[in-house]
This record gives structure tokens, C-alpha cells and sequence, in this order.
């Protein structure tokens, strides 16, 4: 049984309904003692950096215990692949420190969108392609350069390049958007958004 | 310009079908007046899955004009049969609208008459749900060859010029300017590519036009005069042949 916590934090129905497609069986998680129930953890994110902290840290311990002492795999998206760092940028909330790194601002080159015809802008928003670094089984079966929906101002600047399984390129530079620590996983995209490759994604971590 | 790499990751531009909703039911305008039906709101979002769109735009033209409330259960089943990203605008007065329309599912909401009474709405609901996922729609009016902003459904005439409204945009937290040319609506006389340019010249935030396209064609040269952005068209995806028979489509440029 997939898990999907519930913070009050939206778009819960889309993943739902992939699974479901899926002939996967999912529960909405409101209060932490369910997570017991869980063979995979998946936390969403549309949100603001406070706010989704404020929600996810009455699930902190309980989810501790289901991902470090019992290894069950868990799947951040967005904001919720975000929190898994120290700080962010976006707001003064500690994370859970998971994964080594602080969430910061997209960088924003005036000189390079200037000479780059104006271009792509600040928030990360559309369709964008990965470049695969790491062999991971959450990206198993996809094409090589898969294109996902992003919608994002800040990104996940990771110390450990052994956390970094994919990046992604805006506006000239290159900012992790696949993370992976053993069995914790982060995507800055919306898997539950991008179609096929996403359904492909989401398939992938049901099958861990 | 700066060449990007082959094969390196890269934006592209989004490309958009806009639906407008009216009293619980699809319509297509021409230049904002009386709309024709053209469907019904839940089959059309089952289409444009099928179709794996890029995006979907939702407005309900009625809500604001009509002083009516957003129709809440509409949007919920909306987003319950939608694996894509969806925005939606029409009526968003308040901080609760937007994280209700966002905790249904919806990636971002669209606010029009409320920025006009309270610039700082925008910022609140920023704060709330995320400068990411807040757009601005503008709906432009061309007179003597300046640029008008309407709201309540082309009725009323803001006093913000366009320019005073992109800097204004500018110091605010937003993600997104959608900009709504009232002359191209349903015309298929191209999108307003000076409209565009001007917009894109005076805004750091993405981008996303409406108006006017009839054809791939026409969201080439959108693309190559103002870059990446949003290429958004209602007409041009509810409407097949020259008698413009009702049919939800979707091509969109090849990569």
C-alpha cells in the first residue's frame, strides 16, 4: 500500500488517480501512527517552504522510524523532495535534514537571459529534459534525455554528488532534480503531472 | 545568442489550450462578446489527457462579472480527471480562494479584477501557496495604438495602463503574466506579436499569450520573436475546418 500524506497541500487526487491506473493500491495518510500501514511513502509538495514544513513535522518522528529503522522507500516531489534538506532560502523553518544541502534560490544571470533572446525566466516553469548522471531504478525504462513538468523558484543544491542521480539546465545553469539517498528519493518535477514518463516514474517507485 | 548544446537538458515552450467556462458549461468568445457552447467542462479535460497537453488553462468568465461564487465542486471534478498541469482563473478575490483552487489540484491560480482593487493580494496568496504558483491574467484592449487592461469580462476599463501594470508586476511575487489580446479573441488573425514583444521586454517572470492563433505557424512566430514562453490558443484547439466545427484537438510544434 502506497501512502500518500495528506498536508493540506493539494494536488493528492493526480497521484492517485496514476496509481490507480496502475492497479496500485494507495492510502491517504492524515495522521502519522497510518504510515505503519505503508509499503512506500510519497509526499507531495505545492506549496510554500513554512507552510509545508509546519504540516510535514507532526509526521517527523513517525516517519523516521518507517524510512530509517524499516528502509520502506519514500518519494519527496517538489516542495517535498525540498524538505528533505537543512534550510531553505524560502522560508526560516529547519528541514529534515535527510539529504546533505540547503534549498536556494534559482540563480538569475541578466547578462546571459539578455544574450539568450530574453529566454526562459524565473519561476522553472514547463517542460524541461533531464541529464541522467546515475544508474537509479526510479528512472529505470525511461528515455534517455525524459522530459518533465517543473514548476519551482528554488532548487535543491545538494553537497553529496553521490546524491545527485539526475540535473536539469535553466537559464545556463545546472541544479540536481533526481536525488537519492539508499532508500530516500526527491524529484523536483511533478511526476503526477508529465504524462507518461511520469506514470513510468511513479511505476518505478511502486516497484521498489 | 548564445547556442545551447544538442542534447542537453532545455526548456521549451508550453503550449496551451485555454478553456473558458460560463455557468457551468464550455464557451468559445470572439472579442469577448456572447459566446457559442462548445462542450461540456469533464469531457473536455478527458480529451486533453488523452492528448497529454502541455498545460490547460480554465477561466470561468462569469464568476467576477456575475458577482457569483467560484464554482468550487466544478474545479474539484475538474482536477480529479486531470494528470496534467491545470491553472485556473475567474473570480479569486481572496487568500482562501487560491488555497482551496491549489489544494484541489490545480498547479496555479490566475488573478485579474482582485490585483486591480488590491495589488497586494498577490503577494499574500504568494506567501501562501508560493510566488510559483501565482499568475496574472491581463486582458488587453489596442486603442489609438496604446494598450488598455480590462476585467469583469472585457466590461470594465482599469485605469493602470499596461506598462504601469507590468512594473507594478514587477515588485510583486508572481510567477506568471498571462496577457489576453480582447481584439484576437476567436479571430484567427495571428497572436498581437507587438503586444507580445512589449510584455516580454518588461517582465522578468514567464510569460504566456492568448489571442488570436490559428495555426502552428502562428506559434512560430510567437516563439521567435519573444523566445520560450507559453504559446496559449482557445479557438485554435475547439475548432476543426473551415466551418469551424466543434472538436478539441492538439498539435503542437515538433521538437
Amino acid at each position: 500500500m502506497i501512502g500518500i500524506i495528506n498536508y493540506d497541500s493539494g494536488n493528492l487526487s493526480a497521484f492517485v488517480n496514476v496509481f490507480k491506473s496502475l492497479d496500485k493500491k494507495t492510502t491517504i495518510i492524515n495522521a502519522p501512527e497510518e504510515l505503519k500501514l505503508c509499503s512506500h511513502i510519497l509526499m507531495p509538495g505545492v506549496s510554500a517552504w513554512d507552510t509545508t514544513m509546519q504540516s510535514v513535522n507532526k509526521f517527523k518522528d513517525a516517519l523516521m522510524t518507517c524510512v530509517f529503522n524499516n528502509k520502506v522507500p519514500f518519494l519527496g516531489v517538489c516542495v517535498g523532495m525540498q524538505i528533505l534538506a537543512s534550510t531553505s532560502e524560502e522560508g526560516t523553518t529547519n528541514g529534515l535534514k535527510w539529504i546533505d544541502g540547503n534549498v536556494r534560490r534559482l540563480p538569475v544571470d541578466r547578462s546571459l537571459q539578455d544574450e539568450y533572446f530574453s529566454g526562459p525566466k524565473i519561476p522553472h516553469m514547463g517542460w524541461n529534459t533531464l541529464d541522467i548522471h546515475k544508474q537509479s531504478d526510479l528512472l529505470a525504462r525511461l528515455p534517455e534525455n525524459p522530459e518533465f513538468y517543473f514548476l519551482h523558484s528554488y532548487f535543491f543544491d545538494v553537497n553529496k554528488k553521490d546524491n545527485i542521480v539526475a540535473t536539469a539546465n535553466h537559464i545556463f545553469f545546472n541544479f540536481p532534480v533526481v536525488i537519492q539517498n539508499e532508500n530516500i528519493f526527491g524529484v523536483q518535477f511533478h511526476p503526477e503531472k508529465s504524462h507518461i514518463n511520469g506514470k513510468l516514474l511513479l511505476e518505478n517507485f511502486s516497484n521498489l | 545568442m548564445i547556442k545551447m548544446q544538442k542534447n542537453c537538458s532545455m526548456l521549451r515552450s508550453r503550449y496551451i489550450p485555454v478553456l473558458l467556462i460560463e455557468d457551468g458549461e464550455l464557451t468559445k468568445t470572439k472579442q469577448f462578446e456572447e459566446g457559442i457552447y462548445v462542450g461540456d467542462p469533464i469531457n473536455a479535460i478527458r480529451i486533453f489527457n488523452e492528448k497529454q497537453v502541455d498545460e490547460l488553462g480554465l477561466f470561468d468568465i462569469s464568476v467576477t462579472k456575475n458577482s457569483a461564487q467560484i464554482d468550487f465542486n466544478l474545479l474539484k471534478d475538474i482536477a480529479v480527471n486531470a494528470n496534467m498541469p491545470l491553472t485556473y482563473g475567474g473570480g479569486i478575490k481572496t487568500v482562501a480562494d487560491a488555497s482551496k483552487i491549489i489544494s484541489l489540484g490545480f498547479e496555479k491560480v490566475s488573478i485579474s479584477a482582485a490585483f486591480f482593487e488590491s495589488p497586494e493580494i498577490v503577494n499574500k496568496i504568494a506567501a501562501e501557496v508560493g510566488a510559483q504558483s501565482v499568475a496574472v491574467c491581463l486582458d488587453v484592449k489596442k486603442s489609438n495604438k496604446d494598450y488598455y487592461i480590462f476585467t469583469h469580462r472585457g466590461t470594465k476599463k482599469e485605469k493602470m495602463s499596461l506598462l504601469q501594470a507590468l512594473q507594478l508586476l514587477e515588485k510583486n511575487s508572481i510567477g506568471e503574466v498571462i496577457i489576453n489580446s480582447i481584439d484576437r479573441d476567436g479571430t484567427f488573425a495571428g497572436y498581437d506579436i507587438g503586444l507580445a514583444k512589449i510584455v516580454r521586454e518588461n517582465t522578468s517572470v514567464n510569460i504566456t499569450i492568448i489571442g488570436g492563433c490559428k495555426d502552428l505557424a502562428d506559434i512560430a512566430e510567437l516563439e521567435s520573436q519573444v523566445g520560450v514562453c507559453g504559446c496559449a490558443a482557445g479557438s485554435f484547439y475547439t475548432f476543426v475546418g473551415k466551418n469551424n466545427a466543434v472538436l478539441l484537438n492538439y498539435t503542437k510544434p515538433a521538437v
